[in-house]
């Protein structure tokens, strides 16, 4: 299930629907991504991007091929585009499996596609002004271990 | 016509969609490209820095691949999410 919000969302409602509706999990593991300070640049908000229908169309293409890769019961990604404060969820990634290993594994393969290659486009607001943001060369070496 | 979609930072300098007239019918996604950048030398100095992705009707295509009229051009920036 993938879920673009444009208003803030509330993590724990989300993971305790997931949790409710993964029938036969033994394992859950969740990631939720926050919007930080990141001092030096006193970012005040992110603004997320996307492209409508095919962001979505994208993301859940990958969430299908990740559950058939790690053998999954299920897996969300709920990602917020818009105006996104400081201290708010950005994203949440669950994934249920029957053991602990497989749902690591596949919220971190989520997640490290996320960061680089789901169709979304990140634009920090801060105090000295706005600037997009590429993937760093770490974000790229993440998604390249799983090839 | 063709409309030629624009997402992050380049939407920030073309605006959210523009509608231009095929030149031929035979005109690729790249030559699309290349006549904006023709028109606008900040477009042109971005796409130098950058490598951009176009989807045709909501596929990832190749430069190569041949415009017909009605169809939606996305030229897709780095992403970058989470």
């Amino acid at each position: 299930m993938i879920d673009l919000a444009d208003r803030a969302f509330d993590p724990h409602a989300l993971v305790s629907r997931f949790v409710r509706t993964a029938q036969g999990a033994g394992a859950i593991a969740t990631f939720i991504g926050l919007v930080r300070k990141d001092g030096a640049q006193h970012v005040e908000a992110l603004y997320l991007d996307c492209f409508p229908g095919f962001t979505e169309q994208e993301i859940d293409r990958t969430i299908q091929r990740t559950i058939r890769k790690f053998e999954l019961i299920d897996a969300m990604v709920v990602h917020r585009v818009g105006m996104v404060s400081v201290g708010e969820p950005v994203v949440i990634v669950a994934t249920a499996a029957e053991h602990r290993r497989a749902a690591f594994a596949a919220c971190d393969f989520l997640m490290d596609y996320l960061k680089s290659e789901a169709p979304l486009w990140k634009k920090q607001i801060g105090r000295d002004g706005e600037q997009w943001i590429e993937p760093t060369s770490q974000d790229y070496e993440d998604r390249a271990r799983w090839r | 016509m063709v409309t030629v979609l624009f997402f992050g930072p380049l939407a920030d300098l073309m605006g959210r969609e523009r509608t231009v007239a095929l030149a031929s019918d035979r005109e690729t996604a790249g030559m699309i490209l290349r006549r904006l950048e023709d028109e606008n030398e900040l477009f042109q100095s971005m796409l130098a820095k950058t490598r951009v992705k176009i989807a045709v009707n909501n596929q990832i295509v190749s430069a190569a691949c041949v415009i017909s009229d009605g169809d939606d051009v996305a030229i897709l920036p780095p992403f970058s999410g989470g």
